[in-house]
């Protein structure tokens, strides 16, 4: 692993780089077409990748960088990482064509879907509880085994932490279990998001929060058993929601057909540890793990039927 | 608001439960209309500390169970900006806020009661504000769940209005005829983008100097007081031979130094207009990047300067005993000469300072202009708000006479309506002098150009100059060259 000062210089290399290279004005030149029909093809294809917290535009072009050069290797096509700086910008690259292929959260790949028929490619794979790659998380609703709180109503009135309002695990799947349980994930409990699942459940166990909206591996996380290395016990799971989807891999509509499977066949190099890997400062690595993605699965809309009926419930506008 | 990453504002320590901003202002409540010159110590009613969600759903509850179906008209706006209850004959609708730091116990939250009260057939919800609100204010945009009015960084309102996030509210502004000569025009006008109204300002916080007068005259310094804020003289020029003065022991253990010019966005707006840069850090068009030109340059390079060669100026990175110590805490120690600042710290310094030393406002100093760049308090109404009628509501009565007082007696911020302004002042006697000069700057206002991608921008140039300008490891032209082309490219969307 490297450290974060060698990362942040890197990444500040890569930005001011890939500016002097002249990439934007190829993007310019063959990036947004209004109106580009099905079967188009183009100079130069141009992918958003998974995106950190906003701001951090250099680390999200470091780790773009090498996922590009990857594709393009792998398609014989230019390819150019464009992080577009959250993901409501990446659903409107796909829509107005300035995006071709885009990692969006499983959510916000159900709104692309419904707004401009994008197409599902793949779905992530992240470590799950044991450490083995799953594509989906196991949500959960944990309270402190001491507060008193015996089931989901009687979250009424209470603090609940959430990750995230696109995150399946962190908000969307938890409040749904609320909502099918009586209550109203947005009146009837006072929501408050947190950086991630760990702190999520960090505000709980130290009393700041009534309940926790996380996934389930979170409570394994060096930061929860840092703050109670008996958290486990000191917190309880109301529920456990299973099958709450990570990102998906979308291509935009109107791709022309030979060049959407060549990039299908390049993603599923990437997901191979052998292959989809790149070397900085001399070490080498695989390039999704740079956002903790342990690999890639095929994927079809069907896949985030749950998804989309939890989704709905709580009033996401979603077909 | 800009960078708050810059010092530690009253605001976020209000945010953080440390502070309580009737700790840091005397609440002095006065009869309705104009300021008095004088004003009552009054007593203020301090409720006990519960949720805010708690204290609006309290006061909105005699509201709940009105079972009239009839949708509301938003209150009309009677001239002066007083907002006037609707009538009393429609069923209860909800609202929800969302600001990017605590409101509790701050004049946000006393405007936000003083409408529930008088609008009691909305049902106000201020929800809690995310960790790290940028990121997780775009992820509810996304996904289609905002909150009905959300605080937004004014230099980020053109993205998201060119990408279709936002509510137009132009419609709203016609149908209840608002008038822009009762407004500060720059601040009014900046939302506009191809006929189009996208974000609501309700103030201002300028960017003033404020000095320790007691260093001036120990160093027997003339200070810079003035009772406008464009007087004759108080050049650039005297401001570094005030500054040379004023600084002690600059490379010692505990130094005092002349002056403190932040590196956020302010200074570089202000010192860019001021050295002759008429168009500040961009163009006109928000596609080129002026700072970059020799003459953005040459401004940026003399405000450096200040440290990197005259020694007068807190250094970027300035450190005692191994920990940072920033120019407020500088300031407040009485080891800083003059602090150029958005007066969100006036809070923080009013706590702050003690009797050991007197303390005045003063205008900038000038060069070819004498302006100041402002931070805009400023909300949205996200595209997919689900209640856009009460959240309009709520914003023009936050921008009405009576939010305005509210905002401007606490000092909090210069009220947006021309009206409400003179709220913002101090009784005699009391520290600093001079707050006049903040409201009269307002006439002094230099804006950013707004761009489709400030903040992509403003990532790429403002590390390079943080880590290589502004600690003196090379030239501002060195650094500035290096980044123009990939600053501009992002301008227009290609980087």
């Amino acid at each position: 692993m490297i450290s974060r000062r060698t990362r942040r210089s890197v990444g500040r290399r890569a930005v001011l780089r890939a500016g002097a290279l002249g990439l934007p004005a190829l993007l310019v030149a063959c990036g947004p077409q209004a109106g580009a029909g099905p079967g188009q093809t183009r100079k130069e294809y141009v992918v958003a990748p998974i995106l950190g917290a906003y701001g951090r535009l250099e680390e999200d072009i470091s780790r773009g960088q090498p996922l590009a050069e990857f594709l393009a290797r792998e398609t014989g096509l230019a390819v150019r990482a464009y992080p577009p700086g959250d993901y409501a910008r990446s659903m409107i690259g796909l829509k107005d064509g300035s995006l071709d292929f885009a990692f969006l959260p499983a959510l916000l790949y159900l709104r692309a879907r419904d707004e401009s028929g994008v197409e599902p490619m793949f779905r992530t794979l992240r470590p799950g509880v044991d450490g083995r790659p799953v594509a989906a998380f196991a949500a959960m609703i944990a309270v402190r085994a001491d507060s008193g709180i015996n089931s989901v109503a009687d979250l009424k009135g209470k603090r609940v932490v959430a990750t995230d309002a696109s995150d399946a695990a962190g908000w969307v799947m938890p409040a749904a279990h609320l909502k099918k349980n009586g209550l109203d994930p947005f009146r009837d409990v006072t929501v408050e998001y947190r950086r991630d699942g760990a702190d999520a459940l960090i505000q709980v166990l130290n009393r700041k929060a009534d309940a926790a909206f996380a996934a389930r591996q979170d409570l394994a996380s060096d930061a929860v058993t840092k703050a109670d290395p008996d958290a486990a016990r000191t917190l309880k799971l109301l529920a456990t929601i299973e099958g709450a989807p990570l990102e998906v891999v979308t291509a935009r509509r109107g791709l022309d057909s030979r060049v959407l499977e060549k990039f299908r066949a390049a993603f599923k190099n990437l997901a191979d540890p052998q292959k989809g890997v790149f070397t900085r400062d001399g070490k080498t690595q695989p390039i999704l793990a740079q956002w903790g993605v342990s690999g890639l699965q095929e994927a079809k809309d069907a896949d985030f039927t749950a998804l989309r009926e939890a989704a709905k419930s709580i009033g996401i506008k979603l077909k | 608001m800009r960078e708050r990453d810059i010092d530690v504002t009253a605001t976020e320590q209000l945010s953080n439960g440390g502070l309580n901003v009737f700790d840091l202002v005397q609440y002095r409540p006065r009869p309705s209309g104009a300021p008095t010159s004088g004003g009552e110590a009054g007593t203020l009613h301090r409720e006990p500390q519960r949720s805010r969600r708690w204290v609006m759903r309290a006061l909105g509850a005699a509201a709940v169970g009105v079972a009239s179906p009839v949708v509301l008209a938003p209150a009309a706006c009677a001239p002066g900006g007083q907002a006037k209850p609707a009538p009393a004959t429609g069923g209860v609708q909800e609202l929800t806020f969302m600001d990017w730091s605590s409101i509790e116990n701050t004049p946000t939250e006393t405007v936000l009661k003083n409408f529930q009260a008088k609008f009691s057939h909305i049902r106000l919800q201020v929800d809690p504000t995310p960790q790290d609100y940028e990121t997780k204010m775009r992820a509810l945009i996304a996904a289609g769940t905002p909150s009905d009015i959300h605080r937004i960084n004014d230099d980020y309102v053109r993205a998201y209005a060119v990408n279709g996030l936002l509510l137009d509210l132009m419609p709203y502004i016609k149908r209840d005829k608002v008038r822009r000569e009762e407004f500060f025009e720059f601040i009014y006008d900046f939302p506009i983008h191809e006929g189009k109204y996208w974000a609501w300002s309700t103030g201002n916080q300028p960017r003033p100097l404020f000095i320790n007068k007691t260093l001036f005259q120990n160093a027997g310094v003339q200070a810079p007081l003035f009772d406008k804020w464009d007087p004759a003289g108080w050049t650039w020029e005297d401001m570094i031979a005030a500054a040379q003065k004023l600084t002690k022991d600059p490379t010692g253990e505990r130094p005092t130094f002349g002056v403190s010019i932040y590196h956020d966005t302010g200074y570089e707006q202000t010192f860019l207009v001021n050295f002759g840069v008429e168009d500040g850090i961009y163009s006109k068009d928000g596609k080129r990047f002026v700072m970059a030109t020799p003459a953005g340059i040459e401004a940026i390079q003399q405000v450096v300067d200040l440290d990197c060669k005259l020694r007068v100026q807190r250094p970027f990175n300035h450190r005692e005993g191994g920990a940072g110590v920033s120019a407020n805490t500088l300031f407040v120690q009485g080891r800083l000469g003059m602090i150029f600042s958005p007066v969100t710290n006036l809070l923080t310094f009013r706590r702050d300072i003690r009797d050991n030393f007197d303390w005045s406002v003063a205008p900038v100093p000038k060069k070819a202009k004498r302006m100041t760049e402002g931070s805009l308090i400023v909300y949205c109404v996200p595209k997919d708000a689900k209640n856009p009628d009460p959240a309009w509501q709520l914003l023009n009565y936050m921008a009405s006479d009576e939010g305005g007082r509210v905002f401007g007696e606490t000092l909090f911020y210069v009220p947006v309506r021309k009206s409400a302004a003179p709220f913002y002042r101090l009784p005699a006697g009391d520290k600093p002098e001079r707050v006049n000069l903040i409201v009269e700057s307002m006439n002094f206002n230099t804006a950013v150009n707004y761009t489709n991608n400030t903040e992509r921008a403003r990532n790429i140039y403002r590390p390079e100059l943080e880590r290589k300008a502004y600690i003196c490891a090379e030239s501002v032209k060195t650094t500035l060259d290096g980044v123009k082309k990939a600053v501009e490219d992002a301008l227009v969307g290609a980087f």
